[in-house]
């Protein structure tokens, strides 16, 4: 199906446009990362229709626009969004193969410091696996750290 | 988009009249179903972009379309499919809270942090 002109229309807009038209994608891919020594390993689950709007093309925005939002989400005297239009304004992307997405999504929702700099100190804090090759029991789930041999 | 209907009121015929801004202002923003235990896994949602298993009963829900301020509303429960009852989810703030995320703790019927077949939440609040 061909994504339709969505230049200009609001993003929340385009994504009821996806809700209604594509196919949720189950990804088998999960990104396990450590971002604090304190805490055990989180695993980000990619959403279906997310990854559908991805594997689509034309519908989400560039990941950078989140970073500009983040930054002035980080101001002090941050009360509101005042540059929202950067989510519905700027062309959207075209369409990414799933591990393309895996990697916009981390820039996304993954914390800035672990993407940029999981392979720079002495153990490495994130890794992009397949589902199968998380534990398939939650047992001991709050100990759970990445194994730096797979790493 | 086709099919663009642009008005500020909807009328009925003998119920009176319903403001626009009442459908675009009130409608649910974010919705997610998971579950956390086994594998934890979206079973459906709506401007969603993932779900982050941050621990036993701990998870995040991040949004695509942002929402313009952290001043906004969440419904939710959690259960088990099949069995027990008495579950109660609740905002996790540590876990991140702000306007493109939330952060949710899934309690057991003896409030101890619990790994759920059944989460849901929904948002109201305005889009950025």
């Amino acid at each position: 199906m061909q994504t339709p002109e969505f230049k200009g229309t609001h993003l929340f807009d385009r994504l009821c446009w996806a809700k209604e038209n594509l196919e949720g994608v189950q990804s088998d891919y999960r990104v396990v990362y450590e971002d604090s020594v304190d805490e055990c390993a989180k695993i980000l689950v990619p959403d279906p229709n997310w990854m559908a709007c991805a594997l689509q093309g034309g519908i989400l925005p560039p990941v950078w626009v989140y970073h500009e939002l983040a930054k002035d989400e980080a101001q002090p005297d941050f009360k509101k969004h005042t540059r929202g239009y950067l989510l519905h304004q700027t062309e959207p992307v075209e369409a990414m193969t799933e591990e393309e997405a895996i990697e916009y999504l981390i820039m996304k929702d993954c914390p800035e410091q672990v993407w940029k700099t999981y392979n720079k100190g002495n153990r490495q804090t994130m890794v992009i696996c397949k589902k199968e090759q998380l534990p398939q029991s939650r047992e001991w789930r709050n100990s759970w750290k990445i194994s730096q041999v797979a790493a | 988009m086709a099919g663009k209907i642009i008005a500020d009121t909807l009328e009925h015929s003998t119920a009176g009249s319903l403001d626009t801004s009442y459908v675009v202002n009130g409608s649910n923003k974010v919705w997610a179903r998971w579950n956390l235990s086994g594998t934890a896994a979206l079973n459906d949602s709506f401007n969603t972009a993932s779900l982050t298993d941050l621990g036993v009963g701990y998870s995040r829900i991040t949004y695509s379309s942002a929402i313009t301020d952290a001043n906004y509303g969440i419904t939710g429960i959690c259960g088990e499919i099949a069995g027990g009852g008495n579950r109660v989810i609740g905002v996790y703030g540590n876990g991140g809270y702000n306007t493109t995320s939330s952060a949710y703790r899934s309690n057991n019927s003896s409030f101890a942090a619990s790994d759920e077949t059944y989460n849901s939440i929904a948002l109201n609040g305005d889009l950025a």
